[in-house]
């Protein structure tokens, strides 16, 4: 869930109190500092909900409090997409790959490699996470332009 | 009607024999009874002005020693043929060349010329000049169908053309080349590397002595251009489509893509106006996801959504489209003559 918040102490303990009323279990809050506007800043609080029917709950005591919803997401990240890179994969730097695609927005929730030995090519599967298709877009073109340069062929979903 | 079949390989030979097998059907179905009255190879051809019995050619070519056939006219060529015989419809069926488009395209124009219809299975003049070509038809009054060009048998242009008619076609995805679905198969299901299961498809006749045309994308990307022009009215050229081609794959690759349930597939695409040929992950239940040498194509519209058709892209079952569009021009041209 993406919410809009005074960037002020005190003000994220209105959004988490509800939840946990709510029995919510919260996951994880994440504030958006570069998708401020003017002094409200975007936070994403993400939880588990075991009792699902509780979600109105939570939401209309939200209301209350007069909170702005930007956002309700089914699942922590919406979009998903694979992707194998086969190459020199380690010798070029995985970790600086992997970074370029963080630094776009997205997630990279997943990296599971075959590695035959230092000589030849490496295969390794990521399973990259976004909120939205526009963050996953950009991702994707990050990733295959890391891979230009580093010369990794990529197939992905 | 007169016709005159340019290439007696597996397309011409195979149209041969299905004239010749399905003479009385054809003549019940749809009172046709084409007469071929040249068939043209690449160092002769066989002529009758009263139309060839197809069953000799195909027995002579089948055997050996068809310069012995009675109506065998060495060194007599195609384009003579087209220039100077009474004729209605050419059929053509030469090899593919997609840097010049020759001999098909020199033989469309010049039937065009002379204001005669064609059915092409050569997708060469296509990719080189389909406007040139569809313009000249035009302005002749002529048809030119090419059913055989993308996806072999299994009907695509026809499909669009008459049953989706006020449709807008949005995108298309599709596996538009056998041999190398063949080989991607094989390294799935039957851990074959790369180099073995090429070797086979081969030995199979999927394959050509020089496979670069399959395996760099090459083919699939110019049944994409032939799609894009003629489907979805955007003047692409081949050299528009960014082309990746399958030699990098690794067997680890198809290992991890298929624990997520992916199959690595050799996909060919039309999105936003974007045209692209590459290896993806496609999901082992989508309809994309088919096996061996079948071709598919998945084509979403604004109306209709999406469909789906899955068929055999390539070998001798191409005869069906090309009879097909033969007979089509028959029915519309006899049509016209009614009114
Ligand atoms: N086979 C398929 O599955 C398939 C599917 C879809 C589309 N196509 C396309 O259809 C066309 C024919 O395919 P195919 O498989 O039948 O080819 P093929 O077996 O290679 O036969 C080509 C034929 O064309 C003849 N030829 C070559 N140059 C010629 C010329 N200048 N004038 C007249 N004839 C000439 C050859 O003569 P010789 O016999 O003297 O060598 C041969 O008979 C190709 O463009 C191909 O890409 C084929």
């Amino acid at each position: 869930m993406d919410v809009e918040l005074e960037d002020v102490p005190g003000q994220l303990i209105k959004v988490l109190e509800p939840i946990a009323k709510g029995g919510g279990n919260i996951v994880g809050v994440v504030h958006h500092r570069n998708h401020a506007r003017g002094s409200l800043v975007k936070v994403t609080v993400t939880f588990d909900l075991s009792e699902p029917k509780r979600l109105d709950e939570i939401l209309s005591e939200l209301r209350k409090r007069k909170i702005s919803i930007l956002r309700m997401g089914g699942e922590r990240k919406t979009h998903a997409m694979t992707a194998i890179l086969i190459g020199h994969v380690f010798a070029t730097n995985i970790k600086d790959t992997i970074d370029r695609v963080m630094a776009t927005g997205a997630a990279v929730r997943k990296v599971d490699a075959r590695i035959k030995s230092p000589e030849e090519v490496s295969s390794v599967k990521l399973i990259i996470e976004a909120d939205t298709e526009e963050e996953l877009t950009r991702a994707c073109q990050e990733l295959k332009k890391a891979g230009r340069e580093k010369d990794l062929f990529i197939i992905r979903s | 009607m007169k016709v005159v079949i340019a290439g007696l390989g597996t397309v011409g030979r195979g149209l041969l024999k299905a004239l010749s097998k399905k003479k009385s059907e054809l003549w019940r179905a749809y009172e046709f009874s084409p007469k071929v009255v040249a068939a043209v190879k690449s160092d002769g051809a066989f002529l009758d002005e009263n139309g060839l019995d197809p069953a000799s050619v195909v027995s002579s070519l089948d055997g050996r020693g068809y310069e012995e056939h009675s109506a065998w006219v060495s060194g007599y060529t195609a384009l003579e043929a087209i220039r100077d015989l009474d004729f209605d419809v050419l059929v053509e069926a030469t090899p593919t060349n997609v840097e010049s488009g020759e001999p098909g395209l020199s033989h469309i124009l010049t039937a065009l010329e002379r204001e005669k219809d064609i059915v092409t299975s050569n997708k060469g003049p296509l990719v080189i000049a389909f406007e040139k070509l569809m313009e000249a038809a035009r302005e002749r009054g002529r048809i030119l169908r090419y059913e055989a060009t993308v996806g072999g048998a299994m009907p695509v242009f026809s499909l669009v053309e008459k049953c989706l008619r006020g449709n807008k076609i949005t995108a298309i995805k599709g596996i538009l080349n056998g041999t190398t679905n063949y080989i991607l198969t094989r390294m799935t299901y039957e851990r074959v590397p790369f180099d073995i299961a090429l070797k086979e498809a081969q030995e199979l006749g999927y394959a050509e002595a020089n496979p670069s045309f399959d395996i760099e994308g090459i083919d699939a990307a110019c049944k994409l251009v032939i799609l894009a022009n003629a489907i979805m009215g955007i003047r692409a050229k081949l050299s528009d489509v960014e082309i990746v081609g399958i030699t990098r794959i690794t067997p680890e690759a198809i290992e991890l893509a298929r624990e997520d349930g992916y199959l690595i597939k050799h996909v060919a695409q039309i999105e936003e106006g974007v045209l692209e040929v590459s290896l993806r992950l496609v999901d082992e239940k989508s309809p994309l996801a088919v096996g061996g040498t079948l071709n598919v194509v998945s084509v979403s519209t604004d109306l209709a959504g999406e469909f789906t058709v899955i068929g055999r892209g390539a070998g001798e079952e191409t005869v069906s489209a090309v009879l097909n569009d033969l007979i089509d021009i028959w029915l519309e041209r006899r049509r016209a003559l009614a009114r």
